[in-house]
């Protein structure tokens, strides 16, 4: 399983919607409920499911799925 | 909205930090109107205290304050503690770095209309606190923090004099620097001082007390209403 692959099933599971695919250049823009409140979520649900562990000033600028994959392959 | 620093504000979250246009959007519409002339208000000064980009800049700094908060509660509710054990642990991290408060201060400004509770806040500063302030009033602020309150009070009424503490000296600069901006610095004073030795002070008896998002930063607070 791609990195790009594990990381949908966590978008799967934190939206709540198994229809949803993500790529690269999908943002907030394009998923109804990603507010600053579910980016949180999101990303402590990545550090589970990654056993990696981000620090708040990694992820505040992170502006789609691209920044946020490149972000998990540079501790994996 | 039809002013152009909200929607400079609506383009640059957009393109940098698109997470947050709901929140934006969810704060305006408790009250699109009082939403703007807040907003309004704040960016003016803040443009002036802080140049061109100020806009920009707070946002950035907004972000990663919101981000940290988030964090930092969902953290908690994950390991039932705090990262940061004791205030002394949070003064040496935090409130002593003169930068990073910087960057905290002009975040939490921006939340006094940004956050839509923090709207609802600021309506109710102005419309229930404000409002019933006696003629020339004599304002003491504890923990004025970026001073966007005190600054507001001042601006409200040309008549008033704020006296502030704040145990960070960013705190002093900033608030004296958006006094200036608003053009009510004649009119404020900005000292460092812990809130918990204010007791020791002599200070003049006061009409009003402005003291808002220190509570949760004590470690004692009930000491504070003694």
């Amino acid at each position: 399983m791609t990195v790009l692959n594990q990381l949908n099933d966590v978008f799967q599971g934190v939206f709540e919607d198994d229809e949803l695919f993500v790529n690269r250049t999908t943002s907030a823009n394009d998923i109804e409920d990603w507010d600053s409140l579910m980016h949180v979520n999101l990303i402590l649900t990545v550090e589970k499911e990654f056993g990696i562990r981000f620090a708040s000033t990694e992820v505040s600028r992170l502006n789609n799925v691209g920044q946020l994959l490149d972000l998990i392959e540079s501790k994996l | 909205m039809s002013n152009s620093n909200v929607e400079r504000l609506l383009f640059y979250a957009n393109e940098q930090y698109s997470q947050f246009v709901r929140g934006i959007q969810e704060s305006i519409s408790i009250d699109p109107e009082r939403f703007e002339y807040i907003a309004e208000l704040y960016f003016l000064w803040a443009l002036k205290a802080r140049g061109d980009d100020a806009i920009e800049r707070s946002f950035d700094a907004f972000v990663q304050f919101t981000t940290d908060v988030n964090f930092a509660q969902a953290r908690y509710e994950a390991n039932g503690h705090y990262e940061n054990k004791s205030f002394h642990d949070v003064y040496k991290k935090h409130y002593s770095q003169k930068s990073q408060m910087d960057d905290y201060l002009w975040g939490v400004y921006l939340t006094n209309f940004l956050w839509a509770h923090h709207l609802e806040i600021s309506i109710f500063f102005e419309d229930r606190f404000l409002s019933s302030l006696p003629d020339a009033p004599s304002i003491v602020e504890i923990a004025p923090g970026h001073g966007g309150w005190g600054v507001w009070a001042l601006h409200k009424i040309s008549n008033a004099d704020l006296l502030g503490f704040d145990i960070s000296p960013s705190s002093i600069e900033i608030a004296s620097s958006i006094a200036l901006a608003a053009g009510v610095n004649d009119r404020a004073s900005y000292h460092e001082q812990d809130a918990m030795n204010l007791v020791d002070l002599e200070v003049e008896p006061k009409d009003a007390l402005i003291c808002s998002f220190l509570i949760e930063h004590l470690e004692d607070p009930i000491k504070l209403s003694q």
